[in-house]
């Protein structure tokens, strides 16, 4: 009978490479700071939530190039630090969370989560001053938004 | 041993079970059997026929892809309409995220002008032909907003309640009434104003 | 005149979304108000002519033809799917049989140009630049587009239920 290689022995070695690889270059040069904002998109000129603010000009203006909502308002911001190898899970409201993957070279792969269910997964650059944003309809033509970029140093 | 199937004569039920066992030929039937139906849903939703033959191209291949999921809890020919509806429906919010809206489409979203219409009687069409008035009625749907449009074809067309609507379109059932009201006052007012416009 | 709430009730009532004790109670009102009845006739006689009067179109393209362009999609489709399982399939046979050797060998590489690396160096994995997008519920779509001059890419996730 041929004998076959115990694949508990392939996984540990494999492991044991990710491990040593993961000491070795986790010095800081590959962590990057992000920012992700739960944002609403509505043509009202107040949001339903008074405690609501406007999102900053600059990115609204951005919003407002590509999409065809008046107003933004910030639901939530989080600022959060991922690390090359470690995914980072972020929640960003109830039912809705992030979770991101540093591949180095401003390379991220983001989950989102509605409900606990992954919804979506992309594979992105990130560079600096560039926006990621997740989006989907809300209720009475509203729309909700997760922005990600790169936190200002 | 089994008989081959007759496939113009065979019913859909026997052309879909072929199909689910990966009969090309029998599924190359249904599609030709029903392929004009799917087609005119795509272009009464999409307004364009190049789009509506590539909507119900895809329509096709996702068919043959699910066919195993078909039970035949509804006919196919109900199955495969609610696959281009969806389809539809995907492209035209493609198409509404990324286009400003005409002041007009917004007054018709925010409502109120449909009040402004005087009933309509008597019958506008009536001593028209009837292929005249199909054409008259396909004319007065293209002046109408797409969601207002979508409306009236989900429920005219396709007999869906208004809840199935909703979920459709992602929106309120007030909404969907509010569209639906506009859209019938909207069409009866159209055809109105071509009659009066005829007899002067 | 009557109020829009009642407009959208006859409207209800036509179309029979309303329970037997609401459509009595507006088919009452409606014999009772000139002004609904004739509103209800024109929501009526609407109904009724586009109920009976879709527009027929045939789809231009002949039937061999637009069969073609079907299967094409389709054996593309299944193509492009067997490849990929046939890449999974290759690599689990690799890992079974060679992949002891190479995880030696790369870690020793590894290891090696690791601690050569200066501080600051970029990592050594890199994606590729395709930016793919996987939506995996049944009942959820998604599309993306970017805005170079806003410098930015949106996903925008659709859900729908049948």
């Amino acid at each position: 009978m041929k004998k076959i290689v115990p694949f508990g022995g392939i996984s540990l070695a494999t492991v044991a490479l990710f491990f040593v690889y993961s000491c070795l270059v986790r010095s800081g040069s590959t962590d990057l700071a992000l920012q992700a904002q739960l944002v609403w998109g509505t043509n009202n000129d107040k949001p339903d939530d008074p405690k609501l603010k406007e999102v900053d000009a600059k990115v609204t203006e951005r919003l407002r190039t590509a999409l065809k909502w008046k107003n933004y308002f910030e639901v939530n911001r989080q600022n959060f630090i991922v690390r090359a190898g470690t995914p980072k899970k972020v929640k960003m409201s109830d039912h809705c969370e992030i979770e991101v993957e540093n591949f180095g070279n401003s390379s991220i792969e983001v989950k989102l989560y509605g409900k606990g269910k992954m919804v979506v997964k992309k594979t992105q650059k990130i560079k600096p001053g560039e926006l990621l944003i997740f989006a989907g309809d809300d209720k009475n033509d509203t729309a909700w938004f997760v922005v990600l970029s790169q936190s200002e140093k | 041993m089994s008989r081959k199937l007759d496939y113009p004569s065979a019913a859909d039920d026997a052309l879909v079970k072929a199909a689910q066992k990966a009969d090309m030929q029998a599924f190359e039937e249904l599609v030709a059997r029903h392929r004009d139906k799917i087609y005119a849903r795509a272009v009464s939703m999409m307004r364009n026929e190049e789009e509506a033959a590539d909507l119900s191209q895809e329509a096709w291949v996702k068919a043959w892809q699910r066919l195993k999921q078909f039970q035949g809890e509804a006919s196919f020919v109900t199955w495969m309409t609610r696959i281009i509806i969806n389809l539809c429906l995907d492209q035209l919010r493609k198409q509404k995220r990324l286009r400003a809206e005409s002041i007009e489409q917004l007054d018709e979203e925010l409502g109120g002008v449909e009040r402004q219409m005087p009933v309509v009687t008597p019958n506008p069409t009536e001593r028209m032909e009837r292929g005249e008035l199909r054409q008259r009625i396909d004319e007065a749907l293209g002046k109408l907003s797409c969601e207002h449009r979508t409306v009236l074809i989900l429920h005219e067309f396709e007999e869906l309640e208004y809840k199935e609507i909703a979920k459709r379109m992602q929106c309120s059932i007030g909404t969907v009434m509010s569209r639906l009201f506009y859209a019938r006052r909207k069409i009866a007012a159209l055809l109105a104003g071509w009659k009066r416009e005829e007899l002067r | 005149m009557i109020n829009h709430e009642t407009e959208l009730r006859l409207q209800a009532y036509l179309d029979g979304e309303l329970s037997p004790g609401e459509a009595k109670a507006v088919e009452d009102f409606s014999n009772s108000d000139a002004d609904a009845r004739s509103l209800f006739e024109e929501l009526k006689l609407t109904k009724s002519l586009l109920a009976e009067n879709e527009l027929e179109v045939r789809l231009p393209e002949s039937r061999g033809f637009y069969w073609s362009k079907i299967q094409r999609q389709i054996e593309r489709e299944e193509k492009g799917q067997a490849s990929e399982q046939a890449e999974t399939a290759a690599t689990s046979w690799w890992l079974r049989f060679l992949a002891p050797a190479a995880a030696l060998v790369a870690l020793a590489v590894l290891v090696v140009v690791a601690l050569r690396a200066p501080k600051g160096a970029e990592a050594l994995v890199a994606l590729d630049d395709s930016h793919e997008i996987e939506t995996p519920l049944e009942e959820t779509s998604s599309f993306s587009f970017q805005s170079e001059a806003a410098g930015m890419t949106v996903v925008w996730v659709d859900s729908h239920r049948e």
